[in-house]
């Protein structure tokens, strides 16, 4: 979709994000996908967000409606960033394997029983 | 021969009575027709200015009802202090602005209740302690003409004013507003009449409104994290220290937790910092030992409040009842922790999770603590029981599964 940004934020009801992130466009021209996922406990998740957006200050451009969560790194970059976040706090979250990556809507279904998620 | 002496019998000394407050207070009280209210923590003022016909009293007579409930430390006054130090603040005549500097004879200090509160001898006494004439702030005054008679009433500063004259101040350093100075349509303009009347209205008005602006409105209160770091920079031994123990864990004070090693509740931090062990003051030695126990476990991260402060307690109890606890103790229950909780944060809501479920299940047993930092405290030595710890801690002081 042009640049190499990235969005890091975290759901609850992954079929609803990616909804509306394809609400924009085709599936012919782009699919919305997870790069990377992480599945932890809400409270866990959250506070794994917040040190994660901490670290990424400044390279967040713009805050606020339309704007939140672009980081303007590739998602390798935010990968190895968050891994070394993970570690350093002691977060108690699963990386989600390759195999399953880019995760997409037609994967939800399996993905879910695979991880025992609702 | 026979002798007789005869001995005058001495006149018995009469004994001091001792000081016995409420009898004092009764004693000032009755002195007045009518009465009003004199506790620690203010003197009614508005009740005592009806006898003063509800008009400005001399600070005179509020410095008497000070002492009084402040006890007979307070009773002798050496008087003899001129801020000034016989300068005089000349003006060249009609030029004097309305808002001018300048000192003030005690005798022509008053205060008016309509744009003043009460006064509080506590307060005076705790300023009074810590007092230092270089930390006088100016207080504000309203020049008043009643009746012909000039009144500088002050409308803020009132509680340094008394501090200053028990420092034996016989001038007071002033900021003043002259209200003899508005012109009538300046007053007119404000939507006030035209008499003198309606002009000490229009005074009453600018001081209680600025009174309120200062006091009320525009005042911001010294954040404990503002209060630390000025501390620290002009040596306070204490911060001095536990800014020493901060640095050396890779921590430092923040106002919030935006970065690693951010350490943000000041005075929580204080009270671990104060805590005493079986040999006394432990002048941060429990806090140095809590903050070392989360930065050398969980290596990223802010400082968690309820993980340094419980750890702090947890050092404090074991060292009061004689407990040792090896340096090993904090690997493994670190160990145990992270393994269970993951992260430091959720280390405590975790604890605090199951200490709620526990209360509500009513499968607590003991005394149910009042405060996150023993819930978490008690949740820490039970769950290093429960996951088969071996070093002999205090017991806790309730109990449930965590």
């Amino acid at each position: 979709m042009g640049a190499e940004d990235s969005k890091v934020g975290i759901t609850g009801s992954p079929a609803v994000r990616f909804g509306v992130y394809q609400n924009s466009y085709s599936r012919k021209s782009h699919v919305a996908c997870f790069d990377v996922v992480y599945i932890g406990p809400a409270r866990v998740i959250g506070n794994l967000e917040k040190a994660v957006k901490q670290s990424f200050n400044w390279d967040i451009d713009r805050d606020g409606r339309g704007h939140s969560e672009w980081i303007s790194q590739t998602y390798k970059t935010i990968e190895s960033a968050v891994d070394a976040t993970i570690t350093g706090y002691k977060f108690k979250v699963v990386k989600v394997p390759k195999r399953w990556l880019p995760l997409t809507e037609d994967k939800l279904e399996e993905f879910f029983k695979e991880y025992n998620l609702n | 021969m026979a002798t007789m002496t005869l001995m005058a019998k001495q006149a018995r000394k009469r004994k001091a009575q001792p000081y016995n407050k409420k009898q004092a207070i009764i004693s000032f009280v009755n002195s007045f027709a009518h009465p009003f209210d004199m506790k620690d923590d203010h003197i009614d003022l508005r009740e005592m200015a009806k006898n003063f016909n509800d008009g400005p009293i001399p600070v005179e007579e509020i410095h008497r009802a000070i002492v009084t409930v402040l006890g007979p430390a307070y009773h002798s006054i050496t008087f003899g202090v001129d801020p000034s130090g016989g300068s005089y603040l000349g003006y060249a005549p009609g030029k004097r602005p309305k808002e001018y500097f300048d000192y003030i004879d005690w005798k022509d200090l008053y205060l008016w209740t309509i744009f003043q509160r009460d006064v509080a001898p506590n307060h005076v006494e705790k300023i009074f302690v810590d007092f230092d004439e270089s930390a006088v702030i100016v207080p504000c005054i309203i020049k008043i003409t009643i009746e012909g008679k000039t009144m500088y009433c002050v409308w803020d500063g009132h509680h340094t004013i008394q501090v200053c004259r028990l420092k034996g101040y016989t001038k007071f350093q002033a900021w003043i507003i002259d209200l003899d100075q508005f012109t009538t349509a300046e007053i007119e303009n404000a939507g006030f009449g035209s008499t003198d009347d309606e002009r000490i209205k229009f005074g009453c008005y600018i001081a209680g409104t600025n009174m309120r602006r200062i006091n009320g409105l525009n005042k911001r209160p010294l954040a404990p994290y503002d209060d630390f770091m000025i501390g620290l920079e002009t040596r306070d031994p204490t911060f001095v220290a536990m800014n020493n123990i901060l640095a050396s864990n890779g921590c430092m004070p923040k106002r919030h937790a935006s970065c690693d090693g951010a350490w943000t509740q000041i005075k929580s931090g204080i009270e671990c910092y104060d805590l005493e062990g079986k040999a006394g003051p432990s002048n941060g030695a429990f806090w140095s030992r809590a903050v070392a126990f989360q930065r050398n476990h969980w290596a990223v991260g802010h400082m968690v409040l309820e993980l340094y402060r419980p750890m702090s307690y947890l050092y404090a109890w074991a060292s009061v009842q004689g407990f040792k606890l090896p340096s090993s103790f904090d690997t493994e229950l670190a160990k145990m922790l992270s393994n269970r909780f993951g992260d430091a944060e959720e280390v405590q809501e975790g604890i605090k999770e199951s200490f709620w479920t526990a209360v509500n299940n009513n499968q607590m047993v003991g005394e149910q603590p009042q405060h996150d930092k023993f819930r978490v405290l008690n949740g820490i030595i039970n769950f290093y029981k429960q996951s088969g710890g071996k070093v002999m801690l205090p017991a806790p002081t309730c109990q449930w599964t965590v």
